[in-house]
């Protein structure tokens, strides 16, 4: 691992802590946000990554067919995990993941 | 649900009670026209439909088709849409594809007729981008506003998918937290409503109208937001992920099979005979024909069916156009059978409740009035449980007024419909005919001195909207009953019939004095 | 496809009458005495067994028009009071809670 690699990775613990600080700060912004705008980005993160791991199937359009028609699902699912987790800086770490992680992906794809 | 915290069983409360208080009454207003929309083909026939014999698409229609086709333009050839009108009508579609300078986007161009699929006379004529004028392709201004009012709050395009689409969302919210709330819903599930209008008596009023209709509330919500989302939102997201942003290839991806390219001139085959094949491979109804690439050797005829006896999923043959074979059964989406594939294709149904002809859209008709009575008791329970409180009591009585005045609203877009048939463009007066009678529920419920009095002067309204309803399509030339039973037209008899016995029912004397108005609603 | 589902809709309707007019809860709410037998199990296995049929004989439509008209059904059922009711439901309800008190 370069000393680059090392610089971004305390960067990004820095960040992470300075974050999960807030999140104790102010639980309920934090459950609103997380509930709201983090959810909705998780979802289209989802739907935007779905064709790139997911089997096309039989038919050779799952990957696309399945992103489109389980929206709603992919919504409720981080919207009620936001809401019903107990561990706020849990909650934000899961869905950041999902959604850097899958946004990295896409633009990769696209890339 | 015991395993839940009371601070989780809080989060879900609030979940449950805002998404239904901010969003309830625009979603009543989705849902009880949404159960108006699944007899949408009913109040078609009825508002603007003709005596026919038999489904304009099972006579033979080749001859008319051919006959059409050379009085248009041969730009327009390259797809023909054919589907039923209200009576022994039929619309051919003859287009192709350009930008349309409204959107920006590529749209339908083209030319389509009405036409009498017996003799061929052309009723009416339309060219241009048909899809924005609602006249050229629906019969019925009626049914199609109640469509637009279901599909889009009657709002432009993407906005009002969006809007429908997002209370989708708020409903299936609400009934996933309404599940997880409930801690005893088995338990519940026969416990009537306690007598003595306490508020426990609202609570019990709701919570089992919303037990048991869960499941459905669930597919509803579902598919409705589905419905709205995919194409404002999915399908344009993917395009541009997997696609390059090109939604025609997307589109040729998913719905249609690929084919090798073969100009060459040549006769289509047989319409007649490749309907008469399909229909016995396939038993329920054609519902629709598209002819691609009309007059090539290339061509292309897909016929839709409805399911048949037992079915969910719609059924789609595929013919060689210049040949007349058949080539397969086509999946609704991809190239061949998937999970994905019959997901997308269970889609529909399940939200349209067509696919068991008049008995599937009983049951989800009355499913519609189930959850329209969720709706307004789970709005009543919350201004109960705030009663005394200015604002709510405020809001109590504007639930009265939408409770009472959409109903309202939609009669008296039907006697605008019906008036202005005659004379005048009724695609303009249904929609105002509804603002005006929204307008007038909303002043009854204004200057009426309390709620208790809203009931009786918004049933009389209902009662006489209804009474007047079958009068009225009669005196504007609608068809007769003596005509409807001679020649076996059932749907205009039925909703005449369930429109006098809904007058007479707002109009009976009710002994019950003092019961609030909402409740009688519920 | 409809004859077999109304056949088992009246079979399931009839299932839940019996289990609505024999819920303890229910019967407690509204100061009736518990009746002595109510064999819930069987009641429900009678309320569902049509369902299973019908999709096996009638498929995925038949059972999704079945399970359509029984939920609206049994919330009719459930929301009539017992003391009120009146009609076919209040019959079959009278007359079941007559045979088991």
């Amino acid at each position: 691992m370069t000393a680059r690699h090392t610089g971004a990775f305390v960067a990004a613990r820095r960040i992470g802590g300075a974050l999960g600080g807030v999140i104790v700060a102010y639980p309920r912004a934090a459950r609103w946000f997380l509930a709201g705008p983090a959810a909705l980005l998780a979802s289209l993160a989802t739907m935007a990554a779905m064709p790139l791991w997911l089997p096309a199937g039989a038919g050779g359009v799952d990957d696309i067919v399945l992103a489109v028609v389980l929206t709603p699902l992919l919504w409720a699912v981080p919207f009620f995990y936001a809401c019903l987790e107990p561990e706020l800086p849990r909650c934000a770490a899961m869905l950041a993941g999902l959604t850097l992680g899958q946004a990295l992906l896409v633009a990769v794809a696209m890339g | 649900m015991s395993r839940l915290s009371q601070a989780q069983l809080r989060r879900l409360t609030a979940i449950h009670g805002w998404s239904g208080i901010t969003l309830g009454l625009l979603l009543y207003t989705v849902i009880a026209t949404g159960t108006a929309a699944v007899f949408g083909g009913e109040i078609g026939r009825w508002s603007a439909g003709g005596i026919r014999a038999a489904d304009p698409l099972e006579v033979p229609i080749d001859a008319r088709i051919r006959a059409a086709a050379t009085q248009v333009d041969p730009s327009h050839l390259d797809d023909i849409a054919i589907w039923a009108g209200e009576g022994r009508d039929i619309y051919a579609f003859f287009h192709t594809q350009a930008e349309n300078p409204g959107t920006g986007a590529p749209d339908d161009l083209g030319t389509i007729l009405r036409l009498d699929a017996t003799s061929g006379e052309v009723f009416e004529r339309n060219e241009g981008f048909i899809w924005d004028q609602p006249a050229a392709w629906d019969g019925s201004a009626l049914r199609r506003f109640l469509v637009d009012l279901h599909v889009q709050l009657y709002m432009p395009t993407p906005w009002g998918l969006i809007v429908t689409g997002i209370l989708g969302l708020a409903m299936m919210a609400a009934v996933i937290s309404g599940l997880l709330m409930h801690r005893h819903l088995l338990r519940d599930l026969f416990v009537a409503e306690r007598p003595g209008w306490r508020l426990v008596s609202a609570r019990d009023r709701h919570v089992l109208a919303a037990s048991w209709s869960l499941p459905f509330a669930f597919v509803l919500a579902f598919t409705g937001s589905f419905l709205s989302f995919a194409s404002t939102v999915g399908f344009p997201l993917l395009a541009s992920i997997a696609f390059g942003g090109d939604d025609e290839a997307m589109s040729a991806a998913l719905f249609e099979p690929p084919v090798a390219e073969d100009a060459t001139p040549a006769p289509l085959a047989d319409l007649d005979a490749i309907l008469a094949d399909s229909r016995a491979r396939a038993p329920g109804h054609v519902t629709f024909v598209e002819i691609a690439r009309f007059g090539r050797a290339d061509a292309r005829v897909h016929v839709w069916h409805d399911p048949a006896a037992g079915g969910v999923l719609y059924v789609t043959n595929l013919y060689d156009g210049a040949a007349g074979t058949f080539l397969g059964r086509q999946p609704q989406v991809g190239a061949a059978p998937s999970v994905g594939g019959t997901l997308y294709g269970l889609m529909y149904p399940l939200h349209f409740g067509h696919f068991a002809g008049i008995a599937s859209r009983i049951v989800w008709g009355a499913l519609g009035v189930a959850l329209c009575f969720v709706t307004l008791s789970g709005l009543h329970l919350w201004t109960r449980r705030r009663a005394g409180a200015a604002v709510w009591d405020g809001f109590a009585r504007s639930v009265d007024i939408v409770a009472w005045g959409l109903p309202l609203a939609m009669l008296a877009a039907a006697w605008g419909f019906l008036l202005s048939v005659p004379a005048a463009d009724p695609f303009v007066w249904t929609p105002r005919s509804f603002v005006a009678g929204a307008a007038a529920a909303i002043i009854v419920g204004i200057a009426a001195p309390d709620r208790g009095s809203l009931l009786p002067r918004y049933r009389r309204l209902l009662g006489m909207a209804c009474l007047g309803l079958p009068i009225l399509r009669l005196a504007a030339g609608g068809m007769s009953w003596a005509d409807a039973i001679l020649h076996r037209q059932p749907d205009v008899l039925t909703v005449d019939i369930l429109l006098l016995l809904a007058g007479i029912w707002f109009l009976r004397r009710r002994r019950r004095a003092g019961r609030l108005a909402l409740e009688a609603a519920e | 496809m409809l004859p077999v589902v109304l056949a088992a809709t009246a079979i399931s309707t009839a299932a839940l009458g019996h289990l609505a007019s024999t819920d303890p809860k229910r019967r407690r709410v509204f100061h009736l005495p518990a009746p002595r037998r109510r064999h819930a199990g069987a009641a429900w296995a009678a309320t569902l067994a049509p369902g299973a049929i019908v999709a096996v004989v009638s498929g995925a439509g038949g059972l999704f028009v079945w399970l359509g008209a029984v939920s609206v059904i049994g919330w009719a059922l459930a929301s009539a009071r017992p003391r009120r009711a009146t009609g076919l439901g209040g019959m079959v309800e009278r007359f079941l809670t007559q045979t088991h008190e």
